[in-house]
This record gives C-alpha cells, sequence and structure tokens, in this order.
C-alpha cells in the first residue's frame, strides 16, 4: 500500500513539475526568438545510429529487453525527479578519475531520459581534453565543442541527433590540451547560458573531464545546476572521492553512481 | 551533508576479492603443485641409518653403591653431543673418507663441509614417561648422505665415539669425585692434628689440675686425712708412754740414791731416827739399824757396785724415751709433710673447674671436627667404591642397541610432509597472494563503503556492462591462457627431460619417491 501510494505521489508530482515547465515553454519560446538572431537555428542533423551499434558500445538503456536497462529507468526517475522538483535542466557527470565510465554513464542516462517520451535530452561533451561521446555513437562529427568555443563552427553545426527522439548531441571531435583555459572563457559563459536558455524545455546534460584530473571542472562547476558523481567500484579511493565531492558542493550534488559493482549483480530481478 | 565527521573505516574487501578471484586460484593451484613435484623430484635423496642406543640402568642397586654421575640420562646425551661435536672429532671423522674431499679443500671450503656435516647428524632421544617426568631411554643417531654407504660408516663412526666419551666422562667424573674427597679428607685430618697438638699442649700445662684426676685427687686427699688422723693419735700414745718412762725412771733414780729420790728416802729415815733416838738409846739396835740404813743410803750412791747397777735401768729407761721420742719427732715430721701435701691436693681440686671449662671448648673443636673427618672418609670410601663401579663398566651405561645398516631406500625428502607442504603452499599461495590483495585493496567497492563516505547510498549501482565483445575476448583470454599454462607444462616436461633426467627415469624415481613400487607391481 504504502508503496503505491508512493508511486501515486510521485507521479502526481511529475505531472505538475511537467505543467511548470510547459508554462516556462511560453516564456523560453520568446527568449528563443531572440536567440535565433545570434546562433543560426536549422534543423538538427541526423545521423541514425543502429541498435547493433549501440549495442556493441554498451549502450542498453534504450533495449527494452535488456534487464540492465532498468537500471537507468531508475537512475532517470531519480535524477528527473529531484530536477524538476527544483526547476534545474542542466547535469554535470563527472568522475573522480578516468575511465570510471562517466561519458557512459551519461550515454546511457541521456537515452534513458529520451526514452521518458515527453522529455528532450541535449548531451554536451565537456570533457575537451578527451571527448568521448562521439565514439560511443561511431560518430565522425565534422565538428565539435572546442570548435563552437574557437569559433569556428556554430552550434547549429554541431548538433547532431543519432536517430533517436528527443535526443540531440553536441560531440566532441579531438582533444585540446589548454581545455581549462577554454572553459573559463567568458564565452563559453555564455554559450551555457543561451544552451540553457534555449533549450529551456531540455534537460542538458554535460559530460564532464574527470574531477581531480585538472581545474575543468572546478572552473565549470558555477555554470550548471547540479552534478552527479559516478564511483568506479574497486578503483577509487575515499579520498579521492571525498575530494571530489568538495569539488562538487558549489552546486547541489544528486547524489552517486556506483559503477562496475559487482555486489549489484542481482539485486533487481 | 556531504562532509564527514566521524571516519568510520570502510568494510573489508577480503571476501570480495577472493569470490573475484575465486578461479584464478582454483586455475592456480594445480600449476603450482605441479612444480612444487616437480622441486621435490629434484631434491636429491638423503639416506641415512639410524644407529639405536639404549641407556641402561645401573645393575648394582643404587642403595649400594651410589652411583657419583647424577645427571639425568638426556642431559648426559647433549652434554656427550657438545663433546663430540667438536670440531677436531668431525675432521678427524671426516678425513678418514675421500668422500669429503678435505685434502685438497681450501679453509674456507673445510669449514663449509664441517657446517653441512654437522647439520647432517641428527641425534633423537628416545624418551618414556615415568611418573611426571620424561626419562630417557636411550638414543637414536643418524647422519645423512646422498651415499648409503657413507651415511652407515660414518654413523658407526659417531656412535664409537659417543660410547667412548660417555665411558671417559663417567670415569673421569667418579675418579675426580674420589680425588676431591681424599683431597679433603687431608684437608681436615692436618686440622684434626693440630687441634690434636692444641689439647696435648693444654693437658701438659695443667697437667695437675686435669679433671680427668679429680677422682683420684679427691681419694688421695681422704688417705691424706685419714693418715694424719692416725699419726696423730700414734704420737698422742708415743707421749703417754714417754710420761710414763719418764715417771719410771725418776723411780729408778731415787731407788739408787740418786739425788732427788734417794734424799726424800733420807729424810724420812732421819725422821724416823730422831723419832727412834728420842725414845731409845743412841746404843739401841734399832737405832743402831737405822743408823745404818741412813749411812747406807746416804753414802751407797758413792759406791761404785752400787752406782754400776742403778745406772743400767736408768739407761735403759732414758733409751727407751729417747726412742720413743725419736719416733715422735718423726712422725710429727710426717705429719707435716703430709698437710702440705693436702693442702696441695685441695688446691689442685679447687683449680679443677677452671681447667676443665677450657678443656671443653677444645674438646668440643676436636670432636667436631674428628666427626667431620670420619664422615669424609666414609664417603671417600664411597666414591671409590663408585669409581670402581664405573670402571667394571657396571653403572647406567649406553650400549648400542642396533648397529646402523646400510639404508636402501632414502629417508629425506620426506615425500609425506613434502606432498602435503607442497599442496599446502599450492593452495596457500594464491590464497594468500589474492588475500593480501584484497586487505591491501582499500577503494570503494560496495553501496555500504559509498554511505560511508558520501553519507547517503549511491543513487544506483550499475555492474560492468557486458557486450558480446566481452564474451569473446574472455574466451579468447581463457583459451590463452590455458594455452600457456599447457606450453608452460610442456616446457616444464622438456626441461626435466633435457637437463635433469630422462621422462620414464623421472616416473621410477616418482614411483620410488612417493613408496609406491606396491601399486605397480
Amino acid at each position: 500500500m504504502n508503496r503505491m501510494q508512493k508511486i501515486v505521489s510521485r507521479a502526481k508530482q511529475e505531472l505538475e513539475v511537467n505543467e511548470k515547465s510547459r508554462s516556462g515553454e511560453v516564456r523560453s519560446r520568446e527568449k528563443l526568438e531572440s536567440n535565433l538572431t545570434k546562433y543560426e537555428y536549422t534543423k538538427t542533423r541526423v545521423i541514425p545510429i543502429t541498435g547493433d551499434t549501440l549495442k556493441r558500445n554498451r549502450i542498453i538503456s534504450m533495449d527494452k529487453t535488456d534487464l540492465r536497462a532498468v537500471r537507468f529507468q531508475m537512475l532517470r526517475s531519480k535524477v528527473l525527479q529531484q530536477m524538476r522538483k527544483k526547476e534545474w535542466n542542466t547535469l554535470g557527470i563527472t568522475a573522480p578519475t578516468s575511465g570510471a565510465g562517466k561519458s557512459l554513464i551519461s550515454v546511457n542516462l541521456a537515452c534513458s531520459i529520451a526514452m521518458e517520451g515527453n522529455q528532450s535530452v541535449l548531451l554536451v561533451d565537456m570533457d575537451l581534453r578527451k571527448p568521448s561521446v562521439n565514439k560511443y555513437f561511431e560518430l565522425a562529427p565534422e565538428y565539435g565543442m572546442h570548435d563552437i568555443i574557437e569559433g569556428n563552427a556554430s552550434i547549429a553545426k554541431t548538433l547532431i541527433n543519432p536517430g533517436i527522439d528527443r535526443l540531440t548531441i553536441l560531440p566532441g571531435v579531438k582533444g585540446v590540451l589548454n581545455s581549462s583555459e577554454q572553459i573559463s572563457t567568458p564565452f563559453v559563459k555564455e554559450l551555457i547560458t543561451s544552451l540553457k536558455e534555449r533549450y529551456s524545455d531540455r534537460i542538458v546534460i554535460f559530460d564532464l573531464p574527470p574531477a581531480l584530473a585538472g581545474d575543468d571542472v572546478m572552473v565549470f562547476i558555477p555554470y550548471i545546476d547540479c552534478s552527479l558523481l559516478v564511483i568506479e567500484s574497486g578503483s577509487n579511493k575515499r579520498h579521492e572521492i571525498e575530494d571530489s565531492l568538495n569539488l562538487l558542493k558549489e552546486k547541489p550534488v544528486l547524489g552517486t553512481v556506483l559503477n562496475r559493482a559487482d555486489t549489484a549483480k542481482d539485486t533487481f530481478y | 551533508m556531504y562532509e564527514e565527521d566521524e571516519v568510520e573505516p570502510l568494510p573489508s574487501n577480503l571476501l570480495p576479492t577472493l569470490n573475484r578471484f575465486k578461479w584464478y586460484i582454483v586455475a592456480a593451484t594445480p600449476l603450482l603443485l605441479l612444480c612444487s613435484l616437480v622441486v621435490i623430484l629434484i631434491l636429491p635423496s638423503i639416506y641415512r641409518a639410524p644407529a639405536r642406543v639404549m641407556v641402561e640402568t645401573q645393575q648394582i642397586p643404587s642403595d649400594l653403591v651410589q652411583s657419583t654421575v647424577t645427571a639425568a640420562a638426556s642431559e648426559q646425551i647433549d652434554v656427550m653431543r657438545q663433546r663430540v661435536m667438536t670440531r677436531d672429532n668431525l675432521l678427524a671423522i671426516m678425513n678418514k673418507y675421500d668422500y669429503f674431499g678435505l685434502s685438497s679443500a681450501s679453509p674456507l671450503e673445510i669449514n663449509l663441509t664441517l657446517e653441512e656435516f654437522r647439520g647432517q647428524v641428527a641425534l633423537n632421544i628416545v624418551s618414556t614417561i615415568k611418573g611426571r617426568t620424561k626419562v630417557a631411554i636411550g638414543f637414536l643417531i643418524s647422519f645423512g648422505s646422498k651415499d648409503p654407504a657413507i651415511a652407515q660408516a660414518i654413523t658407526n663412526d659417531l656412535v664409537s665415539l659417543f660410547l667412548s666419551e660417555n665411558v671417559k666422562a663417567r670415569t673421569e667424573r667418579a675418579s675426580e669425585t674420589t680425588e676431591f674427597l681424599v683431597a679433603e679428607a687431608g684437608k681436615i685430618r692436618a686440622e684434626l692434628d693440630q687441634i690434636e697438638a692444641t689439647v696435648a699442649e693444654f693437658k701438659r700445662t695443667n697437667k695437675d689440675n686435669l679433671p680427668e684426676h679429680l677422682g683420684l685427687y679427691v681419694e688421695m686427699r681422704e688417705d691424706t686425712r685419714k693418715r694424719i688422723n692416725e699419726n696423730e693419735r700414734m704420737i698422742n700414745g708415743y707421749q703417754e708412754q714417754i710420761r710414763s718412762l719418764t715417771t719410771q725412771l725418776t723411780l729408778v733414780k731415787e731407788q739408787n740414791g740418786g739425788f732427788g729420790t734417794n734424799q726424800s728416802e733420807l729424810v724420812e729415815l732421819k725422821k724416823q731416827l730422831r723419832l727412834l733416838q728420842l725414845k731409845y738409846q743412841p746404843n739401841h739396835p734399832d737405832v743402831l739399824n737405822l743408823r745404818d740404813k741412813i749411812n747406807l743410803i746416804a753414802g751407797g750412791g758413792n759406791s761404785a757396785g752400787d752406782l754400776n747397777s742403778s745406772s743400767a735401768a736408768e739407761i735403759d729407761l732414758e733409751n727407751q724415751i729417747a726412742g720413743l721420742k725419736d719416733t715422735v719427732t718423726i712422725l710429727e715430721k710426717e705429719t707435716s709433710n703430709e698437710r702440705s701435701k693436702l693442702e696441695d691436693l685441695e688446691q689442685r681440686i679447687i683449680k679443677i673447674p677452671q681447667v676443665e671449662r677450657g678443656f671443653v671448648s677444645i674438646k668440643r673443636d676436636y670432636e667436631a671436627k674428628s666427626q667431620q673427618y670420619e664422615t669424609i672418609v666414609s664417603k671417600t670410601q664411597s666414591a671409590e667404591m663408585a669409581e670402581s663401579l664405573e670402571q667394571e663398566r657396571k653403572a647406567e651405561r649406553f650400549i648400542l642397541l642396533e648397529p646402523p645398516v646400510l639404508p636402501t631406500t632414502a629417508s629425506q625428502p620426506n615425500k609425506k610432509k613434502l606432498l602435503l607442504l607442497a599442496f599446502g603452499f599450492s593452495l596457500g599461495l594464491p590464497i594468500g597472494v589474492v588475500g593480501l590483495m584484497g586487505l591491501l585493496d582499500n577503494s570503494v567497492r560496495s553501496r555500504r563503503a559509498v554511505e560511508l563516505i558520501v553519507g547517503e547510498n549511491p543513487l544506483i549501482e550499475i555492474p560492468y556492462i557486458e557486450v558480446p565483445e566481452d564474451i569473446v575476448r574472455r574466451k579468447k583470454y581463457m583459451l590463452y591462457s590455458s594455452a600457456g599454462a599447457l606450453a608452460f607444462v610442456l616446457c616444464l616436461i622438456t626441461i626435466v627431460q633435457v637437463f635433469v633426467m630422462p621422462l620414464d627415469t623421472v616416473m621410477y624415481k616418482t614411483i620410488e619417491k612417493f613408496g609406491m613400487q606396491g601399486y605397480f607391481r
């Protein structure tokens, strides 16, 4: 009974949040009109990706037959619930160290959110040093995030739809060394703000670099609403997690994700 | 929310790690076991020919003759081990055999060989429980060598060294005991002599006052007293006699007209005469008679004949009196002698207690010493007896119960123990390594750990997302590693075949080494 009540109340909450976002939609539309003059907006390029490619690259959250997708659904629900409650729409995903699986979690979470049916998602690869989102979709994009920052390309040219409804990707192409300097330019701040406002009905997920690998995350954190910390089981130490949380605490941390957990094999079904 | 004030340790990763690597452990164990078996096989065989030596207890009851060697047999064996295993002894044995090649060895090599030799000597004490203590009843001694004949020969040498050393040590100890006791007895004898001399000297200086003479002195005193009394009595008697004789003499003198006595008679007669003259005429016969008589008396003494007869009696009496007086004088002299003697005796008797006190203390010393002397003499006697017990080899002794025989099977390596060890090692090493990994792994691995650090559970736990490619890769990995293991085993076999020994020999050796001959016949 209790559980049922919870589910019902949660559904109600979600309905409310959706209504709220829709009411804000009208406001943002107006802003969008004004932004259109600044950034030319054409229809997003669609590069369809086959299900096999996704599966091959461990993107399983869209596969309804895969039991593991349920975990991402759980994650999606928890994340969306909090974000909608507080009217946040930008989420940074990071991990203490590299290789923890933050990009994989980002991609899967983005896909899962897109699957929900009434929520559009923009996945931005903010890992300027080692962009990897493109690899998960096996994309070879012409322009990437750093092109936008350097002024070589417009946002519209860079955006890609991988053939999944309500999912847009802003990929990276190649790594740059001065990522921290690039991020700290006022332009990036402006860019993020505009992305946030332009796609205010969307959830923008930023795939961030490792929190402890440089100061990129520290610089970037003020631009976003909230963050998620991916912990790699068997690799991250206590102090790394504590340091990362300290770094992120400027903005709310939605929670943590324990990746590669060997204890979590059959907790669901 | 994310601050962690209390530092609670993270849950241990030991069990999860063991769980994760269990298949590695399962795979590594047989490989390690195989390696261990090869090592066991390559280990050289050591032969041992044990000699059994028994400790035989004293054959003569110990309440009759007490042995001087009182140390427990086990202690004796240990002591002997030290005495036997000296460098000189061992080098002497080693030099007997070319096997050790000492003649051409450098000093360093000699030392090394010696150490090795020492290490190969095994001495096991066989004991039994008697009451609450362990009593050694014998020991096993053996020498380990790759050559069975050498093992036997050297064990033989060691045993004879042990036995002779034992006899030597025991007799030595017994004769040492005797020597010690004899020397001790001599010392005490000298002291005793000194005390005896003191006693003699004391006796000499106090010879008149020796307490042992007290009785005699008292007796003598009584005798003397008696004698004095008697003398006094005699003197009195004699003096009485003298007095009577003197009276007699006076009478005799008077009768003979002697002055004194005759005069009174004369006076009496003259009185009578006067009376008569008054009555009678002067010519009256009575008057005349009386007058004649008076004349006779008055003039008789003057006549020569009369004078001679009266003197003889007087002289006789006088002589008698003089004789008696002499006797009295002698007796008196004697008495005074006796008195002085008595005084002397009494003086002596008074001094005796004083002397006695001094004498008692000297005597006490003397008695104590002489008792000590007697004890030590008796001890020396029993020590001498024990010495002859050892010399006759009737005391506790070591007898060779079982001489070393030429060994036919190797005693080392101890295959059962080694196999067990190899098994434990093969299983324990991987488990230990993985366990250590788990213990040293302080990374975050569980919900609980995340909760401890972050303060709340992770939103979600995601397992490793495995794709078909991973499965293919894993299969490949399995294939390669099994191939590697197989190649390793083959290499091992090849190495053994080429560098160590042919495989058929290996098989025979294995069968022999693990004592399985019985199963293959």
